[in-house]
């Protein structure tokens, strides 16, 4: 479940410092109603009540209604986006510093550094990442520092291919040579120069990956791999709502709902900052 | 005896977002067979898009306004009328620029030229289309047809493509040729080569030929009539002696000025 | 092109063997699987004892080299839930978790390549933009999901197709559907991009003058000409489909790798887990090979020099 990010052109739908407020701002709002959740008034995610339970939406009380054991499911939907959205943004940002250091690092000095990070990413690729976390599990046992890892490695090498790529064009760029002749040292060239400079493109592959990352949580957590019980995500959700299919639809639909609007809006978010932020991309 | 080739009051405007852009505006000529005409003008003076026009070649934005073109008698373009499915290929036949890029990279160049064949002659037993492939490619000077037949495009030199570019647009024997800076991109002794070619061909085969350039030099040698061309209309038009000896307009003896005498 | 294929096939062995350390690394070399195994309330001494029995206690090097050994003369250790070799677990699953992915790719080319075709050849009509609402689609839908709503839609309301385990080809329908919307969704896009930009070479105007015909020149030139791109996308894609292909079998019960994996997690079976990672490392490779020498095919460009 990877979003692979290329960089060829394609035709897509609003572009522009429009389209980046458009689709922007649902997502501020959903994060600022996900913050603010325990100000809100919902009820104890967590809280049971059989009584009440395969509820269906619409239902006195309980809006979007309940599941199994009468948790409310408006509020681990809101609860939910919490631990979704958070470790989606950690697992991102964890992938993006590793990806693209080792890719500046690749780009910048080639050479044996070089050939051990492409070895890197060729491996990386290979291994799927399920797979990977459920060997993790077995013998780590469950816990959010094994999932954050598998994230941050399910996410690095996109960002470290293109920022080699990008960095290997640049430093033979005539401001790089100069720099160099200079006598500058590479950390400083990296840091203040080249870095700054693909920052767009950084910032862009974030907003893709970060899509990527809630998918991938979402799988694992489903898995019961990720987040599990009395933590709440939607991945998780997803889970308790396998064995309900049937006769309360509702409890799979609507977390598997949340996330794909959510991943939809990053992404439609990441395609208009890329038009944004490059020029050469843009198409209309 | 119906001219070969009639353009009458073209005029070929692109519709861009600044408005309606003239490209092209009442230009006119002929062409009989056995003659070859050169197109002469700077880049942007309108003439490769006439040339494409009377293929139907334009970007999709950009369409004949007003004027005609008919190809051996039949109106191939007007205002709202076009028909050039009758004439690609069959009738006429289009060189293009460069040193082979109008071949498919990943198909070797015999079966190109067979694609071309079979599409216009749909019942010829594939023995037969072999041959005339062979043929034709033995007709561009090449002393080993079958190899040649046999390469790919990248294993060819860039006289050697431009000669199969020749081929794919003679395998039809077809009554018009355009030749649209064929030659621009090769080195000066190749590009004697395949001038020549160019005009053994003509003559041989009785065909009308129109041969776009900038260069006024070259038009000189394989031309029997040349039109210059300057920001889409024609200024000059007349037989090569006419132009080069007593050219009417500014514009052309600005042109045979710049030409350096030795 | 043997040498080619030659260095492909190294530069492939040195992933392989890169990924298996990977995964021996994480599986065997890290954490305590004993621990993980017995659970919170096994004593230390149990612990320690299970270490022994299992050769968790000798030097890492020597677990390492006596790993890399087995996997040299097939043997990838043996299951601790199922007490059978793991490559025999694994082989008998394979030909589902096949089937599954077969057909989930061959629905991806199927839709993926006409759609991105016509996307190009239409290019800012509404086909593109449908195409680019599908693509879309396909990479922001949790897989899983998509699984789970189908059986809803079609198997219980609709009652048209089965809604797991694996019997009668039917039962293939839903789950490779719900598998194929990622690769689709990337082989759309790709076909449209490279195709847009093959259709704008000058071969392509060429071939219209010489009079053949639109559907002609996609067919017979087009399509191979940008096809290079698609695969390269393909290759790298197969980790993610793998991995898609267990969440899918376990939603739909399909009995195949995927499923394997998942019970795995359950007894805490590390060395079936590390297994799976082996072969899944594997395929990924091969399928690379493949890739690579289909390049050479496709373009005969590539035969002649290797950068």
């Amino acid at each position: 479940m990877t979003a692979v990010v290329d960089s060829m052109p394609r035709a897509g739908f609003v572009r522009g410092r429009g389209a980046v407020i458009g689709f922007g701002a649902p997502l501020v709002l959903l994060l600022i109603v996900a913050i603010l959740a325990p100000l809100l008034p919902l009820p104890d995610p967590n809280l049971q009540d059989l009584g009440a339970s395969l509820l269906a939406p619409g239902s006195p009380g309980h809006a979007l209604g309940t599941d199994q054991l009468g948790r409310d499911i408006l509020s681990r939907l809101v609860y939910g986006a919490r631990l979704s959205l958070l470790i989606g943004a950690i697992g991102m940002l964890l992938g993006a510093i590793i990806g693209t250091v080792l890719g500046l690092l690749a780009g910048y000095y080639r050479g044996i550094v070089d050939i051990i990070v492409s070895w890197l990413i060729d491996a990386q690729l290979a291994i799927p990442f399920v797979l990977l976390a459920i060997a993790l599990i077995t013998s780590n046992g469950r816990s959010l520092i094994v999932l954050l890892l598998v994230l941050a490695l399910f996410s690095w090498a996109q960002y470290a291919r293109v920022i080699r790529g990008e960095t290997l064009a640049l430093r033979s760029r005539p401001f790089v040579l100069a720099l160099r002749a200079g006598g500058v040292p590479g950390y400083r060239i990296l840091l203040r120069h080249l870095l700054p400079n693909q920052a767009g493109t950084v910032l862009v592959l974030a907003t893709l990956q970060m899509g990527a990352v809630m998918l991938a949580e979402s799988a694992l957590s489903f898995l019961g791999l990720g987040v599990v019980s009395p933590d709440i995500s939607w991945g998780a959700m997803l889970s308790e709502g396998k064995d309900q299919l049937v006769y309360a639809w509702w409890i799979a639909a609507l977390p598997g709902l949340a996330i794909l609007i959510t991943v939809l809006l990053v992404n439609l978010l990441g395609d208009a900052l890329r038009s944004v932020l490059d020029p050469r991309k843009r198409r209309y | 005896m119906t001219a070969l080739l009639d353009i009458q009051g073209l005029t070929i405007t692109a519709a861009t977002s600044r408005g309606a852009v003239p490209l092209v505006r009442d230009v006119s000529m002929s062409l009989d067979p056995g003659e070859v005409l050169g197109i002469v003008g700077e880049s942007g003076s309108g003439k490769t898009t006439t040339v494409r026009s009377i293929v139907g070649l334009l970007d999709p934005n950009v369409s004949v306004t007003s004027g005609s073109i008919s190809v051996l008698g039949r109106t191939v373009s007007e205002p709202g009328r076009e028909d050039y499915e009758s004439i690609r290929g069959r009738h006429v036949g289009v060189i293009f620029q460069g040193t082979g890029s109008s071949l498919d990279p990943l198909m070797r160049v015999g079966k190109q030229i067979i694609e071309v064949l079979r599409r216009h002659r749909r019942q010829i037993p594939p023995a037969q289309a072999k041959q005339t492939m062979l043929e034709t490619i033995g007709a561009m000077g090449f002393a080993d047809p079958e190899r040649v037949a046999r390469s790919y495009p990248h294993e060819l030199s860039g006289g050697m493509r431009q000669r199969v570019s020749i081929a794919l647009a003679m395998v039809t024997r077809p009554e018009l040729l355009i030749a649209d800076e064929c030659t621009s991109a090769l080195d000066v002794t190749t590009q004697k080569s395949v001038i020549a070619l160019l005009s053994s061909l003509v003559s041989e085969n009785d065909m009308g030929m129109i041969f776009v350039t900038h260069d006024l030099m070259l038009a000189q040698e394989l031309c029997d009539r040349i039109c210059v061309m300057r920001r889409g209309q024609v200024v000059e038009l007349g037989t090569t002696e006419q132009v080069m000896e007593s050219p009417r307009e500014d514009y052309t003896k600005a042109l045979l000025e710049a030409i350096p005498s030795w | 092109m043997i040498k080619t294929i030659v260095i492909r096939l190294l530069l492939g062995i040195a992933t392989l063997f890169l990924a298996v350390t990977v995964a021996f690394i994480v599986a065997h070399g890290s954490g305590n699987p004993a621990a993980e195994l017995l659970g919170a309330s096994a004593t230390p001494e149990r612990v320690a004892q299970l270490q022994h029995e299992l050769g968790l206690d000798r030097p890492l090097y020597v677990q390492y080299f006596d790993f890399i050994g087995g996997l040299l003369r097939g043997d990838l250790g043996t299951s601790l839930r199922y007490n059978q070799p793991n490559l025999e677990l694994i082989m008998q699953r394979i030909p589902a978790t096949f089937e599954l992915t077969a057909v989930a790719l061959a629905i991806a080319v199927v839709v993926g390549i006409p759609l991105g075709t016509l996307a190009a050849v239409k290019e800012s009509t509404w086909i593109d933009r449908v195409t680019s609402a599908v693509a879309l689609f396909g990479q922001s839908v949790p897989v899983f999901w998509l699984g789970m709503m189908l059986i809803l839609i079609f198997a219980v309301q609709l009652g048209w197709l089965p809604a797991g385990q694996r019997n009668g080809p039917l039962s293939v329908v839903l789950p490779a559907v719900a598998l194929s919307t990622l690769p689709m969704a990337q082989i759309a896009r790709l076909t449209r991009s490279s195709m847009a930009e093959t259709l704008g070479e000058q071969f392509i105007v060429a071939g219209r003058a010489r009079g053949l015909s639109r559907a002609s020149i996609i067919l017979r030139h087009g399509l191979r000409n940008s096809s290079i791109p698609v695969l390269t996308i393909f290759g790298l894609q197969i980790g993610a489909l793998l991995s898609g292909a267990v969440t899918v079998e376990y939603v739909f019960a399909w009995p195949g790798l995927g499923t394997l994996a998942t019970q795995a997690i359950e007894g805490r079976d590390f060395t079936l887990a590390q297994a799976v990672v082996v072969v899944g490392v594997f395929v990924f490779v091969i399928v690379n090979l493949i890739i690579d020498v289909l390049y050479a095919v496709i373009d005969p460009r590539i035969r002649r020099t290797r950068a």
